[in-house]
């Protein structure tokens, strides 16, 4: 038993290294294998950062000259030359029956955006209002209630189905239901709807796994002192998990402002800010003004895409940095 | 902390040791504990546990991992309840109240009867507020009230002059010592009668647990203390009783179910145990 086979010794002489810890024992390949993983990693990394940096380069690139104090706060133009107007009109009509296409109307001076950025900051914020309450208590319900019971299963199962429907069917959903069968009419109300339906589910299942990440030993310590369930939510769950249901809300936020096939049916059409700045009444979004730009190519129209596509990132941008500052105020590490 | 107001506090002079039938003397029994089973989804983790625990003493549960120490802990308060599946079979009572009766709810159990974890575990709060946390939720909003408390707390758990000058800075700041200290001040500021301590110095070097223990010491003649600990030399240190806990392989289904061997007084325990498992264990051949 005490012989060593010849297979042993070659292992035992294979793991003996020199004492000398300057001696290299590690064979070259692994040398190689690093290099090459390294390089991989390196280089996947620009690729993936070539389409953001080419996205947003050509959109500040086309877009800056465009965005100006007077595009953000400006009427739409709607009498860029007769023909234009015309063209423009009836397409407005495909989507807006009772538009009035009225003729030789003086030429809008300074065309620009403005009803679109109120409409956006009014739709998303009704849309948010709707959205996140609702989702962070249903993640609530889900995590600190349900936990594994049929209902919370059912509604964790229906909200994983809700996040993959496409948008638009969120759109064709209000369509259908508000606009038409309950006579609502489109509206900013109609479209924030149709985007409050789109942000919901992915809310819920954010918020959840933020409220997964809080310790558990937290919720005992406050049970411990005789809290009930709901102030141990209130007082040490959600502030512990606040920065996470920001960011995830945020990103709901940010995937709103950013989508147009819920609005396409759903919010009718306005050029004026006047007429813009309202919740029952027709109004327009950034997304949807650049679909109706690219789709309805005038001279003018190309340009001003580009400039509402910059305005639209520069929202989300300023949103999610004011929510990242409000969130970090509020919470003690 | 008044006898009056407890109608229903059991005075006994003496009380039957359940294991030997010996008497032994000792003050008002505060927990009496009657064939206390917990199962966790259907298995039965420990099983046929009867102890009593005397008022003002520091009562230890020691044993092997996995015998159920914490198990039988976490009944004292009802913290088995936030576990999944978890059934309590048998009677614990509680001056004479059995705590898993009906009418019993679990926020009062817990009001009453406080906890301090194996984990230091401040709440993501300055340490003012991790103080203030019980007293706000029995509903004392006052700030010279709930600063008196806090002062008061802090100061009983012995971290006062460490932390009074940085009370609105976060509780997560502190080293492990002192943020476990922060967590016994937590428990004392609700003005429990009864502290439960899980493990609550395995998570600690050896100066802050003697901090720990010394702190024990104090605050024993205003608090009974039930302490779960893996630490012999602690028990014996500390404790005035011990109960022992094993477990015991089931010859039927090869399912390991903690029960309890003996409970006694420390002094007896670690020098003349009745059962012999007892003796190998605090001898230490075995465990």
């Amino acid at each position: 038993m005490t012989a060593t086979t010849a297979a042993d010794r070659s292992v035992a002489e294979r793991l003996t290294v020199p004492s000398d810890v300057r001696v290299s024992t590690i064979k070259g390949g692994r040398f190689v294998r690093d290099r090459i993983a390294t390089i991989a990693m390196i280089a996947a990394f620009v690729a993936a950062a070539i389409p953001l940096v080419f996205v947003i380069g050509n959109v500040v690139a086309r877009g800056a000259s465009v965005v100006t104090p007077s595009f953000l706060t400006s009427d739409i133009p709607t009498t860029a030359s007769a023909s234009e107007l015309k063209g423009d009109c009836e397409l407005r009509q495909r989507y807006d029956p009772t538009a009035v296409c009225e003729e030789a109307a003086a030429p809008a001076v300074k065309p620009g955006m403005g009803p679109a950025v109120i409409g956006t900051l009014i739709t998303t914020a009704v849309a948010a209002l709707l959205a996140i309450p609702l989702g962070i208590l249903a993640a609530i319900y889900l995590h600190e209630y349900g936990k594994r019971t049929r209902l919370a299963r059912f509604i964790r199962f229906m909200s994983d189905v809700m996040t993959g429907v496409p948008s638009i069917v969120m759109g064709i959903f209000i369509y259908t239901l508000w606009v038409l069968q309950l006579g609502a009419g489109r509206s900013a109300l109609a479209a924030s709807l149709a985007l409050a339906c789109l942000m919901l589910p992915i809310v819920v299942r954010s918020s959840e796994e933020m409220l997964r990440l809080v310790p558990n030993t937290l919720r005992e310590a406050s049970a411990g002192l005789g809290a009930r369930t709901w102030k141990t939510t209130l007082r040490v769950v959600l502030p512990a998990a606040l920065p996470g249901l920001v960011s995830g809300s945020m990103l709901a936020v940010a995937r709103a402002a950013g989508e147009t096939a819920p609005v396409l049916f759903t919010i009718g059409a306005a050029t004026t800010v006047a007429r813009a700045t309202t919740l029952t009444g027709q109004s327009t979004t950034l997304s949807f003004q650049i679909y109706n730009l690219i789709t309805n190519g005038g001279k003018l129209s190309p340009q001003m895409a580009w400039g509402a596509a910059l305005t639209l990132i520069a929202i989300v941008l300023i949103l999610t940095t004011i929510a990242r500052t409000v969130s970090q105020r509020f919470t003690m590490r | 902390m008044d006898d009056e107001e407890n109608p229903v506090h059991i005075e006994a002079a003496t009380a039957a040791n359940p294991a030997t039938g010996e008497e032994v003397a000792a003050g008002p029994i505060i927990f009496d504990v009657e064939d206390l089973s917990v199962l966790y989804s259907g298995f039965r983790a420990v099983k046929d546990v009867g102890l009593q625990v005397v008022r003002n003493e520091i009562t230890a549960f020691i044993g092997p991992s996995g015998c159920g120490k914490t198990t039988v802990l976490r009944c004292f308060n009802r913290m088995n309840d936030l576990v999944e599946g978890a059934v309590v079979e048998g009677a614990l009572r509680f001056h004479g109240v059995d705590l898993y009766d009906k009418e019993v709810n679990p926020v009062e159990v817990r009001r009453r009867i406080g906890m301090v974890f194996q984990k230091p575990n401040p709440f993501p709060k300055s340490i003012f507020e991790n103080v203030a946390y019980g007293p706000k939720l029995a509903g004392i909003k006052k700030k010279a009230e709930l600063e008196e408390i806090v002062e008061k707390a802090l100061r009983g758990a012995a971290i006062w002059d460490e932390v009074k000058d940085r009370l609105h800075k976060s509780g997560l700041g502190l080293s492990g010592g002192q943020q476990q200290r922060l967590c016994i001040a937590r428990a004392l500021a609700v003005n429990p009668e009864v502290i439960l301590m899980d493990e609550p110095c395995s998570a600690l070097d050896p100066i802050a647990t003697g901090r720990i223990e010394d702190l024990m010491e104090e605050i024993k003649q205003d608090y009974t203390i039930i302490i779960v600990t893996h630490n012999m030399q602690q028990a014996a240190r500390v404790s005035d009783r011990c109960a022992f806990f094993t477990t015991e392989v089931s010859e039927v289904s090869d399912t390991r179910t903690g029960v309890l061997v003996e409970y006694d007084l420390t002094e007896k325990m670690f020098s003349n145990p009745s059962d012999v498992r007892t003796e190998n264990y605090v001898t230490g051949r075995f465990g």
